[in-house]
């Protein structure tokens, strides 16, 4: 039979699941936490979604006219691209912010390095930095500084990192009755919805877990204030950090492949983000952190093998 | 508990052929290899079970009585064609034990089993060269009925309905090998087939049922060790150099029948599935029945391709007029059998996750598609066993097994000469390269 010629072979069958309905699964696990976004901020949520998913549509198809490759958006990607990065910003910044992030993720982060699965930093957190840095925190926030939104989330982190403990009860931080980017508020939905994942399949718990612990961890270490218990809480339920752990930390694109790489990920991951907090001018540390680390990702996966291989004996 | 290996796939797929008693079928035209000592020739008559030649899967016989009208030729290789002539003629080269199994020593049942050119029918290797090698340096038997792969039923229905075969050709073989103990394998899908055996081997400590999860490739001989032994397998090892002898439950069973009636291997069972075949069954065919004849008594004439080996790593058949000389599943997919959309790889790692050799299949193909075969050689590309779990996986749908599987087949003149076999030749490879360039 060695002989016979191979052609197009097997398996002749597969398992259902593809890359759309991995996707599908992360559309789906972002669910609750855009539900909360809309109660909690009204319908203009809903426009800054529709904005930031409908340029990233536009930008992928644009690409794949540009590389003549196969549509790239019928694996629905673009839309998982979309939607965390618009969970990342506050639910009154401006259109042309949105727009001008969403089609940086998509036709730089992403095609830029050749398509979905080439990219080595998670596109939805390259779009949302660059926001940050071209329209600084000024501009990004200047017009709506009298809202409840962003002065809420801005100030519990900003009192957490002076080293404070804020007036925002951990519960309420928790449940997500606070303020705060769109998409991050309550950490409880997100962890439904990366439960759900996980659950699934679609999603390793070695990275979320590895990052949370990593994060407190340093947190502890790095604790300025005498209540380490509501501080490390704190920290761990404001902000971008449960929307890290969970589904940026997580894109498998810039995520190593192998097991027990995934865990020297998410705890450089999580620590970095705790120390990017407290030392760097920005708003959330989170977002520098997951692109360190998906700096490091590859060569993490690639010390693995060699160490695996030179184990593996005949 | 079940008993279970590493990685792995659930593939969940009914066994339509399960419930299907084992049915018989005798064509009227068989291809048997054209050994480089057969003495037959064009106008011969045989008559079944004569001796016709002996290659590295032992002594063939002929499993039809008739007449041979052809010497073809096939991939390189020379078949007896053998038409039948309606005659019931039978030779009878093996006798029947004529003493208890205790009378005989373990050389005189090898010779049985030698005479009667019994091979796996799994792997295709001389069951009697296999004896001779594990002779001495096993422990325990393990009888393989796993059967994880999809569509396939053959050993199952073996088990339930010939279960005494099984646990005396083990019985056979553990006192051809001195050993003690033998375990039966069983995925826990089977579990009427557990109660099979239970039944006629009674409280017997000799032989012993080991339930093993539903998994794929529960059924490849090293996952099988791994889950009965209860640890990884070790890398580049065979079953033996473990302490395991492995052997296919079907095997096992001829093994008896040569043993008790005198029985020389002259056919296989198998299951015929697929879109393609209306009512799925198990048949009992002469060794060398044409796959065209097959696929039309089982009325799979509509089929868009014919598989050898079951869906997950069988071999899709270009040549339709080829023999059978396996117990590998036959497969005819559906005519409306399409390649499922591919997508980009997003490294999600499943592959890794499900490799039941802990090798990174996804990384492998990577190298192979740069043609780095050096660097494939270093990610042990030389360990995979083809099971196809990679690809069952792969949300993108990348073809993973059939670059893989391209590349461990080609021949080995093409084959990179200074990929390091061993960790010590590497060392010395390293060092005489590192004196080179000193010079």
């Amino acid at each position: 039979m060695k002989n016979r010629k191979l052609e197009r072979t097997a398996p002749f069958i597969t398992s259902n699941e593809s890359v759309r309905t991995l996707m599908c699964d992360a559309l789906m696990a972002l669910l609750p936490a855009l539900a909360w976004a809309l109660y909690s901020f009204g319908m203009r949520v809903l426009t800054v979604v529709a904005v930031s998913v409908g340029v990233a549509l536009v930008s992928d198809l644009i690409m794949s006219l540009i590389v003549r490759r196969r549509l790239g958006v019928t694996d629905l990607s673009f839309a998982v691209t979309g939607l965390i990065y618009a969970f990342t910003l506050p639910y009154e910044v401006h259109l042309h912010i949105v727009a001008a992030g969403s089609a940086f993720a998509i036709i730089v982060a992403k095609g830029f390095f050749g398509g979905l699965g080439k990219n080595i930093f998670n596109p939805a957190v390259c779009g949302r930095v660059l926001v940050e840095f071209i329209f600084n925190s000024g501009i990004f926030y200047a017009n709506e500084l009298n809202t409840k939104a962003l002065t809420d989330g801005f100030k519990v982190l900003n009192t957490l990192n002076a080293g404070e403990i804020p007036s925002t009860h951990l519960v309420d931080m928790f449940m997500g009755d606070m303020g705060g980017a769109m998409g991050e508020i309550s950490t409880l939905l997100l962890l439904a919805g990366g439960v759900y994942l996980i659950l699934r399949g679609t999603v390793d718990w070695r990275i979320p877990t590895a990052f949370v612990a990593a994060a407190a961890a340093t947190a502890y270490l790095m604790c300025p204030h005498y209540d380490k218990f509501s501080w490390v809480l704190g920290q761990l339920f404001t902000g971008a950090l449960a929307l890290a752990a969970l589904f940026l930390a997580t894109d498998p694109t810039t995520s190593p492949i192998t097991p027990s790489g995934k865990l020297v990920y998410g705890a450089v991951g999580g620590a970095l983000c705790i120390i990017f907090r407290m030392y760097l001018p920005i708003w959330d540390g989170v977002f520098v952190a997951i692109l360190a680390a998906n700096a490091l990702a590859r060569p993490i996966d690639m010390t693995v093998l060699a160490l695996k291989s030179r184990t593996k004996k005949r | 508990m079940s008993l279970t290996f590493r990685g792995g796939v659930r593939i969940g797929i009914r066994k339509k052929a399960a419930n299907k008693e084992i049915e018989q079928y005798i064509p009227t035209r068989v291809m048997l290899p054209f050994t480089d000592d057969c003495t037959l020739n064009i106008g011969d008559s045989v008559s079944r079970n004569q001796p016709i030649g002996t290659d590295s899967h032992g002594i063939w016989h002929a499993s039809i009585a008739g007449k041979i009208t052809e010497i073809r030729e096939l991939d390189g290789k020379k078949y007896l064609y053998i038409e039948a002539d309606g005659e019931k003629r039978e030779e009878k080269p093996l006798a029947p034990a004529d003493k208890p199994l205790s009378a005989f020593s373990a050389e005189e049942i090898a010779e049985t089993v030698r005479l009667a050119g019994i091979f796996g029918m799994g792997g295709g290797k001389s069951t009697a060269e296999k004896l001779a090698a594990a002779m001495g340096k096993v422990e325990r038997i393990i009888v393989n009925c796993a059967e994880s792969e999809p569509y396939s039923s053959a050993d199952h229905r073996t088990l339930l309905e010939r279960p005494e075969e099984v646990v005396n050709g083990a019985k056979i073989l553990m006192r051809a090998l001195s050993v003690d103990r033998a375990y039966i394998g069983i995925e826990e899908d089977k579990l009427d087939a557990a109660t099979a055996v239970d039944r006629v081997n009674g409280q017997s400590e000799l032989v012993r049922v080991r339930i093993l999860k539903s998994k794929y490739p529960q059924g490849s001989e090293k996952m099988l060790v791994s889950a009965i032994l209860g640890k990884p397998y070790p890398a580049g090892k065979t079953p033996e150099e473990c302490g395991c002898f492995v052997i296919n439950c079907r095997t096992c069973a001829a093994v008896f029948r040569a043993f008790a009636y005198g029985e020389v291997m002259t056919s296989t069972t198998v299951t015929v599935s697929g879109g393609a075949i209306k009512r799925a069954r198990n048949l009992t065919l002469p060794l060398g029945t044409l796959l065209s004849d097959v696929v039309k008594h089982c009325g799979g004439d509509g089929a868009s391709a014919v598989i050898i080996g079951g869906a997950m790593n069988g071999i899709k058949q270009t040549e339709l007029d080829a023999p059978i000389l396996s117990g590998a599943a036959i497969l005819c997919l559906s005519p409306h059998y399409r390649a499922p959309e591919q997508f980009a790889c997003i490294r999600c790692g499943r592959c890794a996750s499900s490799c039941p050799m802990s090798l990174s299949p996804v990384s492998i193909y990577n190298a192979l598609k740069k043609n780095k075969e050096k660097r494939a050689a270093t990610l042990r590309a030389d360990l995979c066993i083809e099971c196809g779990t990679c690809a069952f996986v792969c949300p993108a749908r990348l073809p993973l097994l059939e670059e893989i599987r391209a590349m461990k087949h080609r021949p080995t003149e093409e084959m990179p000469k200074d990929v390091p076999t061993t960790e010590a030749e590497a060392e010395q490879k390293e060092v005489a390269e590192d004196e080179k360039s000193e010079a």
